[in-house]
């Protein structure tokens, strides 16, 4: 009579090379022992075959992995780019006036982005054949006392090269620090060389151009004098002309005394006008860079764009997370359903003697 | 852990591949060819093989194994499609497991593919339950009890054969 079968311990003790203790375990260790010893190694061809591969060059192809680094960069930067446009200029107009004002990250450098872009945005706004009053003020800074007192001085020299005068001018250091202060008046038409030649005397820390139209209000002007010389002359016709008893006679020379001074007072509105008109009003403020207080604004301000940046690019993933959540649940289960499915398959498969029995003898 | 070249690993790993698909496949053209397939995919893969989770053989095997699955799939539906032409065909001859004797590879030919799979891979390469139960993607334990199934049959088949 046969021994029951070897059990799973017993064969494990076999493969290891325990003694067998039956003689059903005596044939199993047989049989363990010709199928280790006659099995066939891989053929020579084959062998061949194999020591010929070589690896195929491909273009790299990438997988799913750059999406993580490639999809939050985009994030950042359209937060970056959304946040850069809310911090742009700011620009008014009211009336028949125009405001700019803005201002700007301090630079080592006057020639940097920043200055250059304020300085276009100055640029923008041309002086114009119109009467237009423009009243300017410009802050710069520059990075110590001595250049400090040199860009004063080179505004001044511009200021008087360009057509105009200084008003005051007050320059003032204490230690490292100082600080000029200079109110210019400058030709109107010349304003935008004065723009120019200015801001490129350090870093522009602050700016506000505001232009004022009178054209109306001198056009108002002059209509008004010339009806009033009109009236005024009527007068002289008839007081020269006309027979007339003392009382009128007296009530007309009043009424063109009173019409010649409303005539003097129109004439000096006008000529204030023009004057307001003809020259610039630019103040200027020069400041020494404070290094400490420089790098800690600049940090604030990184560190303020970094959170801001940050913010908007979780909730981008958030709103990405809620959208995609659903989406990627079902993806896990059709991947975790397609590879049960697919084990079964493979036990399938490998549940009869030969998964593929040959069509035809090979 | 020096990372070994993938020539000396194919020179060093060619048997056990072999002989782990001419078990599972019971088909020694058959075997040749997914041996040349399983090691042109392992090149492919090669830069992504980490020596530290598993060793050439183990990673090899799975390959194999794999490899062979596919095979055995895509041959199934390309079967079905021509069931009704082959059931015309005379019946092919079996292939053999040259090198066996003929009674053991008659044994041998009557497991399931499962059963020849373990059997290469804890007899024939003698790797160990850790191993094996990785490449066939089942427990120890499961590995285990199908090995001594398998051997049972074959000793059973064996011995019957004596009698007779």
């Amino acid at each position: 009579m046969r021994s029951p079968d070897t059990d799973v311990e017993r064969i494990e003790g076999l493969l290891r090379g325990v003694p067998p203790e039956t003689e059903r375990e005596a044939q199993i260790e047989g049989l363990i022992r010709e199928l280790r010893t006659s099995v066939p190694a891989a053929p020579r061809e084959l062998r061949e075959r194999v020591r010929g591969l070589r690896p195929v060059e491909k273009r790299r192809q990438f997988g799913w992995k750059p999406v993580l680094v490639v999809v939050p960069v985009a994030v950042a930067l359209v937060g970056a780019a959304l946040l850069g446009g809310r911090g742009s200029t700011d620009q008014g107009d009211e009336g028949g006036g125009v405001a700019l004002d803005s201002r700007v990250g301090e630079s080592q450098d006057a020639a940097t982005p920043e200055a250059a872009q304020s300085t276009d945005a100055l640029s923008a706004i041309a002086p114009s054949s119109r009467a237009q009053e423009w009243d300017v003020r410009l802050e710069l800074s520059v990075r110590d006392n001595a250049r400090l007192s040199e860009a004063s001085a080179e505004a001044i020299s511009t200021t008087r090269a360009l057509g105009g005068f200084v008003v005051s001018s007050n320059v003032a250091t204490q230690g490292a620090g100082g600080e000029a202060q200079l109110v210019v008046r400058i030709p109107q038409r010349r304003i935008q060389d004065a723009l120019a030649q200015l801001s490129a005397l350090g870093t522009i820390t602050g700016q506000e151009v505001s232009v004022q139209d009178r054209q109306a209000e001198l056009d108002q002007l002059a209509g008004r004098i010339d009806t009033l010389r009109v009236r005024i002359a009527e007068l002289n016709v008839r007081l020269r002309t006309e027979q007339l008893d003392e009382a009128d006679r007296l009530r007309l020379e009043l009424q063109r005394r009173q019409l010649q001074r409303t005539l003097n007072e129109a004439t000096r509105r006008r000529a204030g006008v023009a004057e307001q008109v003809a020259l610039a009003d630019v103040s200027l403020t020069i400041r020494t860079r404070p290094a400490a207080a420089s790098s800690s604004g600049r940090l604030d301000d990184a560190v303020d764009d970094a959170v801001g940046v940050l913010g908007v690019a979780g909730a981008v993933a958030v709103f990405l997370l809620i959208v995609l959540a659903p989406l990627l649940v079902l993806t896990a289960l059709g991947l975790a359903a397609r590879r049960a499915w697919r084990r079964r398959d493979d036990e399938r498969l490998l549940d009869r003697p030969r998964p593929t029995p040959p069509v035809s003898s090979r | 852990m020096n990372r070994p070249t993938f020539s000396a690993v194919a020179e060093d790993c060619l048997d056990e591949v072999y002989r782990y698909l001419l078990m599972l496949t019971a088909d020694a053209s058959l075997a040749d060819d997914l041996t040349g397939a399983t090691f042109e995919k392992a090149l492919r893969l090669w830069p992504r093989y980490d020596p530290r989770r598993a060793a050439p053989v183990t990673w090899l095997c799975s390959i194999a194994r794999t490899t062979a699955l596919d095979h055995f799939r895509a041959e199934s539906r390309r079967r079905r499609r021509e069931e009704r032409f082959a059931a015309e065909q005379p019946q092919a001859e079996l292939p053999t497991l040259s090198g066996l004797s003929p009674e053991l590879e008659a044994a041998v030919a009557e497991l399931t593919a499962a059963e020849r799979e373990v059997v290469a891979l804890r007899v024939v390469l003698e790797l160990d339950s850790e191993a094996a139960a990785r490449v066939l993607g089942i427990s120890r334990t499961a590995g285990s009890m199908r090995l001594a199934r398998a051997l049972n049959k074959l000793e059973e088949r064996m011995a019957a054969d004596a009698l007779a």
